[in-house]
């Protein structure tokens, strides 16, 4: 596990409790299935209960109808014990069928098996019972009073012919009959064998008492035979009684207490199963209710462990490395990361906060280099800035001390001129005129310069500034001897600013494009604006001879001239629009091309500067 | 040595060929005997020995006690020999349903021993209670049954015994034989649950009868001849005691009997002899009790149906003779049954299997059943001992009572009880 990465280490924590959650799942889903199929077994067993009541029910129902039917011998009580044990009989194989429990289905089927002997036997009751009543109801009688009609018959012979001996015999005959018969109706009505027995000795009795009459008669041998065939019947009747008697107290009744037995255990068993599937119901539910918590119980600790573990691993490096970036956003340098050891991504962020360390230490010492660079730098800035304003005091002074001296070599010659008007020849003449061409123009040059260097001295005040009122007054007093078009929008803004650069900076910009323009019918001049943030734009365009980009640098240049030389200027004018634009803050570029014109564009800050307004103050002080 | 049917048919034929003199063979068609009876006696292998013996077909109509009493009673024209035992005499008699037996045409009457002929083995021996079958055997003048002896007689004496109960001695502690061993186990309550008796009247009764008397629960004048108050009696006990729980149930089959033990449904049940010996045969230490009372007998009877004649009762009585003849004697001697002339079976036993099967010896060796699995181990003795100890010790003969009807609804009563 050390060597494990977070993310492992975070997956395997995951998909433990993942693995939790889903044994809780499954132990879930496992008891419900446990619960589904125990109800189920359950339906099962509560359906044998019921089973087996009906069959006791109809097994009761059975035995009575048999009963009844061995009392009455009615044949529509034998079709209906029929029914009932078609009825048993289907009960039980629906029941097989819908049982897969082995033990039960071999209780119904040995119940199946005492119920079909029953059923079998049943029949042979059935048989019996039929033939005894033919036998009782029917035959018997017939043959009684067929033997009875003989006696009748030999009896009024034996009137008429014999001895009271023969008549006596006969009377004898006739009462032994009488009782054979009473004999066998009362074995009927109450089954004892003794009747039975009674009545075969009256028979035996009556024959031989028969036979004692000597009376010679046919009737006798026939009477004899008669008897013969009464106990005949009778014994008949006597076997089919004994028979079904058998049947259906001995070998039905045996069966059906197999039955009741087996019915019994039937009854036992889905009892069993019954209790054994509520003990299962109710295991299953402890067990679920015991493994669904362990595993929630386990979960929840586990998950707490792994995020206490976490934590522990996480948290505190993590909080470590927070500190540590801060101190290394802050630009400090650390000699010793935490977590620098270790090979996850803590470990890495480590080594991340380790190189950020190192390039703190290499920036620190870049920014000290630079700080020293600066301070050089600023040092040199000091000193050139030092070395202009010496310079621009120098231009200053140059000009300002110069004009003076050259506005009296100026005057000198011309008061020479004017004294020696006539005097000097022409040749000298021409040279002092020179010499005055060349004094003014040194004069315009030191003006030039003086107005340079006099840019940012000037104590111009922040006043509200009309630039199309400023741009108009420019065009009036700006010499336009080819009328070259000038143009300018009449929404320009009002805005307060430094009046006199500004005016300065049109000034000398619409002056170029007037003086540059070679046009002379159709120059056209043109000044468009635009706002745009802490800025205005300012455009100046011509449709002048235009400037080659390669000389746009220069043009900005002091004493550089790109335009004809045959058009009078110092090379001054650009030079000082850009170092009033520049001054406050604005910047100046130029578009053009030979022949196509040319447009400056300038921005002009919104509001001067405060600082600058301190500076120029400090300045002019 | 006697020569057989068969021997003696086809020597008549090989004559009649050898002789040349007849135009063409005329073969006496071979008879047919049908022979009506229980499981007991009608088994395969008696038959198949009968038919090579003797020549003749025999069909077995095997059935149920209650079933073949029932045929033989109301169709005699559907049998022409009946097996079953001694207390279906009076019935079928009385039914007309069988004819005397002319002991002159029993090759071997003379050999039948005094159990049949007088009801006793010896004379030291009990008379039973109930129809010894000395009581039936002979037809009297009257035609009625009796025991002074003619030469017409209601049946063959042949196949006899003596039952009791079976217990599992795994369950039922080993009693004494004749010293401890009681009927009245049958109703101890420590086997409640686990009792059955035999679902016969005639027979379980007397099972139940000898039970309660033994434990002094019912007195009986005659235990042979139970009066209807003493029937009355004897299933107040029982009807209690079914109501109890204290019997599994009945049965009615030697198979369902063994079926009954091996599965330990009971551990002590009315038996009859091959159950035991199929039980033991299977692992089952059952032990056929020598109660103290004495047993209950059973005699078998061979009739003759009242309506066989001619060719058909020549062969009946071969098929008689054939019985006692000394080879089934044996047969069925392996099933713990004894013949009426056991001399004669004794040449076809081992003198292991005669030691512990009649003289009630250790057997030296295992010993076979009919089946040919071994049912007596090497080293043990007959339950009961000797044939003659055995039949000493009758307490009662099987017996149809004159109180039968009355005691069929009592037994049925029994049986509902619940």
């Amino acid at each position: 596990m050390k060597n494990f990465s977070l993310k492992s280490k975070i997956y395997i924590g995951v998909a433990v409790i993942a693995c939790l959650l889903l044994l809780i799942g499954c132990v879930s889903y496992f008891g419900q299935s446990q619960l589904a199929s125990a109800l189920s077994s359950l339906q099962r067993a509560n359906a044998i209960s019921s089973n087996v009541l009906e069959l006791d029910r109809d097994v009761q129902e059975l035995r009575m109808r048999v009963d009844r039917f061995v009392t009455t011998g009615h044949e529509s009580l034998a079709d209906e014990v029929r029914k009932i044990h078609e009825r048993i009989s289907n009960r039980i194989t629906k029941a097989k069928m819908e049982t897969d429990d082995d033990e039960i289905v071999g209780l119904y089927e040995r119940i199946e098996s005492h119920t079909e002997v029953y059923g079998q036997q049943f029949e042979s009751v059935v048989e019996e019972r039929n033939l005894r009543k033919t036998l009782v109801e029917l035959e018997l009688p017939q043959q009684a009073s067929l033997v009875q009609g003989k006696l009748d018959a030999l009896s009024k012979l034996l009137d008429r012919e014999s001895s009271s001996e023969d008549s006596l015999n006969l009377l004898k005959a006739q009462a032994n009959f009488s009782q054979a018969e009473r004999s066998l109706l009362r074995y009927f009505a109450k089954p004892n064998s003794k009747r039975v027995n009674e009545s075969v000795a009256f028979v035996k009795q009556a024959t031989k008492n028969i036979r004692a009459i000597k009376t010679s008669s046919d009737l006798k041998n026939e009477i004899a035979t008669g008897l013969v065939e009464f106990e005949r019947i009778g014994i008949r009747a006597v076997q089919a009684t004994r028979s079904y008697l058998f049947f259906q107290n001995v070998v039905m009744s045996g069966e059906q207490s197999e039955v009741n037995f087996f019915a019994k255990k039937l009854s036992e068993r889905a009892r069993e199963k019954q209790d054994r599937i509520s003990e299962s119901v109710t295991l299953t539910t402890r067990n679920v209710n015991w493994i669904t918590s362990l595993t929630t119980i386990g979960a929840i600790v586990l998950s707490l462990l792994a995020a206490g573990r976490f934590m522990f691993l996480v948290i505190p490096p993590i909080a470590a490395l927070t500190s540590t970036f801060v101190k290394l956003a802050k630009g400090e340098t650390l000699q010793d990361i935490p977590g620098s050891n270790r090979e996850d991504e803590i470990g890495k962020m480590a080594k991340a906060a380790q190189i950020f360390s190192d390039r703190n230490q290499e920036t620190n010492r870049l920014l000290e280099q630079s700080e020293l660079l600066a301070a050089q730098l600023e040092d040199h800035a000091r000193e050139l800035k030092a070395s202009n304003d010496e310079l621009d005091s120098f231009a200053y002074v140059a000009s300002h001390d110069l004009k003076s001296p050259l506005r009296g070599i100026k005057q000198l010659a011309s008061w020479i001129e004017e004294d020696s008007a006539g005097k000097l020849p022409d040749e000298s003449k021409a040279h002092l005129q020179r010499l005055q061409a060349r004094v003014s123009k040194l004069e315009l040059l030191l003006q030039d310069l003086l107005d340079y260097s006099r840019v940012g001295r000037l104590n111009a005040s922040v006043e509200s500034v009309n630039v199309s009122t400023l741009i108009k007054d420019i065009v009036e007093i700006t010499d336009n001897p080819n009328n070259v078009k000038i143009s300018w929008p009449n929404d320009l803004p009002t805005f307060e600013t430094l009046s006199s650069p500004l005016e300065q900076v049109f000034l000398n910009l619409i002056g170029n494009a007037i003086k540059h323009n070679d046009d002379h019918n159709h120059g056209i001049v043109e000044i468009t604006w635009a706002n745009e943030g802490e800025f205005y734009v300012f455009n100046v365009s011509d449709n002048g001879p235009g400037i080659a980009p390669q000389n746009h640098q220069r043009a900005f240049q002091m004493y550089q001239r790109v335009g004809s030389k045959d058009i009078d200027g110092s090379g001054m004018g650009l030079a000082i629009v850009k170092k009033q634009v520049q001054r406050l803050g604005g910047e100046i570029s130029l578009d053009s091309s030979e022949g196509e014109g040319a447009t400056f564009s300038f921005t002009w800050p919104k509001e001067v500067n405060a600082q600058l307004e301190e500076k120029k103050n400090a300045e002019t002080v | 040595m006697k020569q057989n049917r068969r021997e003696l048919l086809q020597s008549a034929i090989g004559a009649t060929v050898y002789a040349g003199v007849a135009p063409y063979i005329h073969i006496k068609r071979q008879p047919t005997i049908r022979v009506l009876g229980t499981h007991v006696t009608l088994q395969e292998p008696l038959r198949k020995k009968a038919m090579e013996d003797l020549g003749i077909n025999v069909e077995f109509q095997p059935g149920g006690s209650a079933q073949v009493i029932h045929q033989a009673s109301t169709r005699p024209e559907s049998f022409d020999l009946y097996e079953q035992w001694s207390n279906s005499i009076r019935v079928l008699w009385q039914a007309n349903a069988i004819q005397s037996i002319e002991t002159e045409r029993l090759t071997y009457w003379d050999e039948i021993n005094d159990l049949t002929k007088t009801g006793r083995l010896n004379e030291n021996a009990k008379l039973g209670a109930g129809d010894a079958p000395n009581k039936l055997l002979y037809v009297q003048d009257d035609q009625s049954l009796g025991k002074k002896p003619s030469k017409q007689i209601s049946f063959l004496p042949y196949v006899h015994n003596v039952d009791s109960f079976g217990y599992d001695a795994k369950v039922v502690e080993k009693g004494v034989p004749y010293e401890t061993e009681s009927w009245g186990w049958l109703l101890d309550p420590k086997w409640s649950g686990r009792v059955a008796l035999v679902n016969e009247p005639t027979i379980g009764l007397f099972d139940a009868a000898l039970a309660a008397q033994s434990l002094g629960l019912v007195e009986f004048a005659d235990i042979g001849n139970m009066t209807e108050p003493e029937i009355d009696a004897l299933f107040r006990v029982l009807v209690d005691l079914r109501r109890s729980g204290h019997f599994r149930g009945v049965w009615s089959s030697v198979p369902r009997s063994v079926e009954l033990m091996k599965r330990g449904e009971a551990v002590i049940e009315s038996m009859f002899s091959p159950g035991v010996f199929s039980l033991r045969g299977e692992g089952v230490n059952c032990v056929y009790a020598s109660p103290k009372e004495g047993y209950r007998a059973w005699h078998g009877v061979m009739c003759l149906s009242s309506k066989t004649t001619g060719q058909n009762k020549d062969a009946a009585y071969e098929y008689m003779n054939w019985w006692l003849s000394g080879w089934p004697g044996a047969f069925i001697a392996r099933q713990g049954y004894y013949i009426s002339n056991p001399q004669r079976a004794k040449t076809f036993l081992s003198q292991n299997e005669w030691d512990f099967w009649y003289e009630g010896k250790t057997t030296q060796e295992d010993l076979l059943g009919t089946d040919g699995k071994v049912v007596v181990r090497k080293g043990e003795k007959r339950d009961g001992g000797s044939y003659q100890r055995r039949f000493s010790n009758i307490a009662v003969w099987n017996t149809v009572m004159e109180s039968y009807e009355y005691s069929l609804a009592a037994w049925n009563e029994f049986l509902s009880a619940a």
